[in-house]
């Protein structure tokens, strides 16, 4: 308590406060909006394919970064295709800023 | 000359009531001697780019979230390795600190393995644990503990002798006089090891990065020498010194000043 109260009276305490409010702000938007970026038509089973759209051509670390939550089978452009993901994780996957747009892979795609 | 003058007295009367362009103001010159030389040109942009060249890496790295997630690894593991250091290192400190038959036995035996780089350790952690997060987290506990428990040992045998003395003569039992007599008494001290452990940890976290590392800013810097990114390099180097002001002073400075103050090293 003493603590909080000395970093309430700093200016520097002020600031790192404020930074890990907007942080926190900034979590909690991120999460708002995920949602919102998966599109609709995924099949009714535990593990779909998915195309995840960025709106850059995705890097070495992007696809790294989706192999935890799939197998990447390619990417084209600035989509790549994630297969036998698991549908709770695809709101985890929505969460990162970068990703624009979640879509099902389509049959043969 | 008489407007540069007035000039200056605005900066300085700016700075005093604002710390942060205090601390800012030093680095303008170097940033300007920086930009004056990258535009004279004896290097070309691929050897030493330009500070709008490494900002402009920034917000493409910020963009596409690589800077963000491998700072947040580089922070995570070093506050893992400083955890477990502190836990290891602080009754460690203490039993030697307070035990003459435990520091007869324990103190060569540290002496000798602070000898031992942290770095030096690596070659033998790849063969144990491979390429992976426990072997940068044996990297930092061992950088961080040896500071933490030389520290601590200090700090408890410079806790007075009177001191002592007096819980004794009041009754107190030896737990309590080793967490309300003891241990305040050390807490400067711990705070400074740990001060000294954090940052020897950060160093030896982004050479641990450098060569088994995965991602982290050690990583990113090292991974950028392949595709000749010296941009990246340099915008490793500064994210690195400004993260470490940031915990440094503003963070572990107050700390350890706040304890000194607390429990008597501060005389005025």
């Amino acid at each position: 308590m003493m603590f909080l109260r000395s970093a309430l009276s700093s200016r520097r305490g002020l600031i790192l406060i404020g930074l890990g409010l907007a942080w926190l702000c900034w979590q909690a938007w991120l999460a708002i909006v995920a949602p919102a970026k998966i599109g609709t038509g995924f099949p009714d089973r535990q593990r779909v394919n998915a195309v995840v759209t960025l709106p850059f051509a995705p890097e070495r670390f992007h696809i790294l970064v989706f192999q935890r939550y799939g197998r990447v089978s390619g990417a084209e452009g600035n989509s790549v295709e994630l297969r036998n993901i698991d549908k709770s994780q695809l709101g985890a996957i929505a969460r990162f800023y970068w990703v624009r747009r979640i879509e099902p892979l389509q049959q043969g795609g | 000359m008489n407007i540069l003058l007035a000039l200056w007295s605005f900066c300085v009367r700016t700075s005093v009531k604002w710390p942060v362009l205090q601390t800012l103001a030093p680095f303008v010159p170097v940033v300007a001697l920086w930009w004056g030389f990258a535009a004279w040109g004896p290097f070309p942009a691929a050897f030493l780019p330009s500070p709008p060249d490494v900002l402009a890496k920034f917000v493409s790295l910020m963009e596409k979230g690589i800077l963000p997630d491998y700072l947040g690894d580089s922070v995570m593991r070093l506050a893992l390795g400083a955890a477990i250091g502190i836990a290891l290192g602080v009754p460690l400190g203490l039993l030697v600190g307070l035990s003459k038959r435990a520091h007869r036995a324990l103190w060569p035996i540290l002496l000798f393995f602070q000898a031992i780089g942290d770095i030096a350790w690596l070659p033998i952690l790849i063969i144990w644990f491979g390429f992976g997060l426990t072997t940068m987290t044996f990297v930092i506990v061992y950088t961080v503990l040896f500071p933490v428990v030389l520290n601590t040992v200090l700090g408890v045998r410079s806790v007075r002798i009177e001191l002592h003395r007096a819980a004794q003569s009041l009754g107190a039992p030896p737990w309590r006089i080793v967490t309300e007599v003891v241990l305040p008494g050390a807490l400067p001290n711990i705070m400074t090891g740990l001060r000294n452990g954090l940052g020897y940890g950060w160093r030896a976290l982004i050479a641990a990065e450098m060569i088994v590392g995965t991602s982290g800013i050690g990583f990113l810097m090292f991974d950028a020498r392949r595709a000749g990114s010296v941009t990246e390099i340099v915008l490793g180097m500064i994210v690195l010194g400004i993260l470490w002001y940031i915990v440094d002073a503003w963070i572990l400075a107050p700390i350890e000043q706040a304890t000194g103050r607390r429990w008597g090293l501060v005389t005025q």
